[in-house]
């Protein structure tokens, strides 16, 4: 009797066991890397293999947006039996905005194509050096980037330049569009940061990555890559304290950036020098112990983003970094070697006496700019500046004089630096009359001998709308401009897509991390229950986890200091900060996630993934292993 | 005895729905309102209803999901330059009397050369013999957090993604198959309900 209760007993037993286990499987899963450079390689690899089909240059493979973010450009693979190289043109709705290249002589060919129009079946003819041709069609899907409103004017069309495109890099839609001379949609890179782009040597761009560091600091972005107009990413740098705006090239070949401060206490306000060969940090510069914060009496000279460093100039000769600092109306000359402030441009009025020193001097009726950006040193002393007369071109103890937004105007402008002296002067300007007020973002590109690129970009027309205006200008004169609406530009460009290294052997790399992130105290909820489903969770190849999305709580009571906490096998928790910004709700109140934890110097081990709010703990049902 | 084959009998139970209860399907979009979206395991119905031996054809079509509505709604967070972020609505519907049909797929290439996959050749077929193609542009379906497969022709690699069609809501409540035109090769069929 005892025993046939026993057997039954141990075997409900064990399959109370074996339930529960499979429960407790099913409740966290382990995160896996998201890393678009794997993808990318697998696309690679398959290209590749393609490659050794032999596909004939008269039907050559042709493969449309293959890395997914650029649309409007495309990869012919074929192979001849000689080496031999060639030109492709796509052809414009008028010969005119043909869009043409070339490529090198080789066997196996992997053709970038770009300058495909959106929606069509576009017309493209390959050329072979040995006089052979190939007429082939492309189809690409319409694309809608969010703008409208396009006008065109050409004004001295023999003053255009057909062979580039204007490149409009737009930041709040996350991506780079490419307009040719009708202003037609001729190339697009989406899911890109979209400030500022740097062109290298390699035909490849610099740009921004996509992601913000928290909810406080959206702008900042992790880091920057190298992708080329095909969309391939060559490489990719991240980094505590990330970019923000400006990227340029140094004489040693390294990156100049404008970034924020590790940890992101405050931001926008240190500068990086990466090494692109190994991603390190080379340089960094604090720009708080050299101004102090508040110091300047411009209106935006105070919080987190007290400094709002966008546009840098570095000169060689007397090593001497130029920054823009929108926030205190003024760029700081540094002496990069020692760290030290030379001198200071902007109006005088209302900085701190300690600064009297270092502030240029300027003649009676002398113009300042207020909440610039771009800068370009111009040789001679010359630096050309985008003005964008914020702050109603006063500063603060001078508000009464402030500029209405409509009668208020954005230029660019040529100052004269006489560092010995300390003195500035004018030396030219444009765009004044057209009354463009731009109160942020724009800038200028350099084309040659009184040859600009002038982007006022956050534009308000009178319907209230962001219109963005852009000018090929000559010899003070505008050659062709350019209007849209529906979203702000951070800077516009003039570049031939042609003439870039593209090859699908060379592997994509990741450069860096985020450093550690800040522990906090913390506890968990007493009650357990599961993340609502608009919470993100990402694994980042640089051992970062991302947290995004979003949820809807009743009202602000149920708004808290949220936590993330990670919790290993014995059950001990890690806490850090889960920032978030709110909107509006249709019943109640949006918490918009965007937030990073690095698993940099953490030890070893496997961790649950929870989240901390009020009282409770949120299972995200995922796991991550360190 | 009979108290054994019970003790057991609950033993099995509580294994199988231990092991058994599955998860509900991915690719729901998370705020859309839909009309009826399937609970099935996409992998199990994949594997259930893979009619054609895909080792026959050079594109191999994996249905991982489908879901159908009578209409999608979004609201996309927008970032703005400070950091506010602005809720922007997300509305399409299809026309009176229809639904959507979301397809959620793996389209491989398994050998090179050969020729493009081309949604020329895809189609929906329903319980009546009626058939019925991917819109023209189902670009929308991005805006309510699907992965949208290309619109052109696919001509390499595992692409994974969403596609949209429109039918009719009678059509949708009755059996429904993919045919894939491949050819040569044949006709891929795919059973989706």
């Amino acid at each position: 009797m005892k025993r046939f209760h026993f057997i039954p007993c141990i075997l409900l037993v064990l399959c109370a066991v074996l339930v529960f286990t499979a429960c407790s499987a099913e409740e966290t899963k382990q995160l896996t890397v998201t890393d678009y450079l794997a993808d990318q390689a697998e696309v690679d690899a398959r290209l590749m293999e393609e490659c050794k089909s032999g596909y004939a240059f008269t039907e050559p493979l042709i493969v449309v947006n293959p890395y997914g973010n650029a649309p409007l450009s495309a990869v012919a693979v074929f192979s001849t039996e000689e080496a031999v190289g060639g030109t492709v043109t796509v052809h414009g709705k008028a010969e005119k905005d043909d869009v043409k290249g070339t490529f090198e002589a080789a066997k196996d060919h992997y053709v970038p194509i770009y300058g495909l129009y959106a929606g069509t079946v576009n017309k493209v003819t390959l050329a072979l050096d040995n006089g052979s041709t190939a007429d082939i069609e492309i189809e690409t899907e319409p694309l809608d980037l969010g703008l409208k409103d396009f006008a065109v004017k050409m004004i001295d069309s023999d003053k255009y330049d057909y062979d580039t495109l204007t490149i409009c890099a737009n930041m709040i839609l996350h991506c780079d569009a490419g307009y040719d001379s009708e202003g037609d949609l001729r190339w697009a890179l989406t899911g890109t940061g979209s400030n500022a782009i740097t062109r290298l040597e390699n035909g490849h761009f610099l740009i921004p990555n996509i992601y913000g560091h928290g909810a406080e600091f959206p702008n900042g972005l992790t880091g920057i890559r190298e992708i080329d107009p095909l969309g391939k990413v060559y490489n990719t740098y991240v980094w505590d304290g990330g970019e923000h705006h400006e990227i340029i090239v140094m004489p040693n070949g390294n990156y100049m950036i404008t970034g924020s401060r590790p940890g992101y206490a405050t931001n926008r306000d240190y500068i990086f020098e990466i090494n692109p060969v190994t991603g390190e940090v080379a340089w960094d510069l604090d720009i708080a112990e050299l101004i102090t914060p508040g110091s300047s009496g411009c209106e935006n000279d105070k919080g987190a983003d007290w400094c709002h460093s966008n546009a840098l100039a570095y000169d060689e000769a007397t090593d001497t970094l130029l920054i823009s600092c929108r926030h205190i109306c003024a760029v700081i000359a540094v002496e990069k070697s020692t760290k030290t402030l030379k001198w200071i441009f902007g109006d005088p009025a209302g900085w701190d006496e300690k600064y009297a020193s270092y502030l240029l001097k300027a003649p009676e009726g002398f113009e300042y700019a207020y909440g610039q950006h771009e800068i370009v040193l111009m040789g001679e002393g010359n630096l050309l500046m985008f003005d964008n007369g914020e702050f109603g071109r006063v500063k603060m103890v001078n508000a009464d004089k402030a500029l209405d937004p409509k009668d208020n105007y954005s230029r660019i402008v040529i100052y004269n630096i006489d560092e010995e002296a300390k003195t500035v002067s004018q030396v030219w300007e444009y765009g004044r009359e057209y009354g463009y007020f731009a109160g942020s973002m724009s800038g200028e590109q350099v084309l040659g001998e009184n040859r600009y690129l002038v982007t006022w970009g956050t534009c308000e027309d009178d319907d209230g709308a962001i219109a963005t205006h852009i000018q090929l200008v000559q010899d003070d004169k505008a050659v062709w401009q350019l209007d849209y609406r529906g979203s702000n530009t951070y800077r516009a460009y003039r570049y031939n897509l042609y003439g870039g290294a593209y090859d699908p052997s060379i592997k994509g790399a990741w450069h860096g991390d985020m450093s550690e992130t800040k522990q906090l105290e913390g506890a968990l909820g007493k009650e357990t229950k599961d993340a609502p489903k608009g919470v993100q969770v990402t694994l980042f190849p640089f051992e970062a986890v991302r947290f995004s999305g979003s949820f809807e709580v009743e009202d602000e009571s149920k708004l808290a200091k949220y936590f993330v906490a990670l919790v290993n096998q014995n059950g001990e928790s890690l806490f850090f900060d889960l920032g978030y910004t709110t909107s509006k709700a249709e019943a109640g109140i949006k918490v918009n996630l965007s937030r990073w934890v690095s698993l940099k110097g953490l030890p070893e081990g496997t961790y649950e993934i929870k989240l901390v709010v009020n009282d409770e703990t949120w299972n995200t049902g995922y796991s991550v292993v360190h | 005895m009979n108290t054994w084959i019970t003790i057991i009998l609950i033993c099995i139970a509580l294994v199988f729905s231990a092991f058994g209860s599955a998860p509900a399907a991915t690719g729901n979009p998370g705020q859309a309102v839909t009309q009826d979206v399937t609970d099935t395991n996409p992998d199990q119905l994949s594997e259930k209803t893979q009619d054609s031996d895909q080792n026959d054809f050079t594109w191999q079509i994996q249905l991982r999901d489908y879901q159908i509505a009578d209409h999608l709604h979004t609201d996309e967070g927008v970032q703005q330059y400070e950091g506010d972020v602005l809720d922007v609505p997300h509305d399409d519907a299809p026309e009176a009397g229809n639904v959507y049909l979301i397809l959620t797929m793996t389209i491989s290439k398994s050998r090179t050369g050969g020729g493009t996959f081309s949604w020329k050749k895809f189609t929906v077929v329903d319980e009546a013999g009626n058939v019925y193609q991917r819109m023209s542009n189902d670009s929308f379906i991005s805006m309510h957090t699907f992965k949208r497969l290309p619109g052109t022709s696919l001509q390499i690699g595992e692409n994974k993604g969403s596609i949209c069609l429109e039918i009719p809501q009678g059509a949708s409540e009755g059996s429904l198959k993919i045919c894939y035109d491949a050819g040569d090769e044949g006709i891929n069929t795919i059973t989706i309900k």
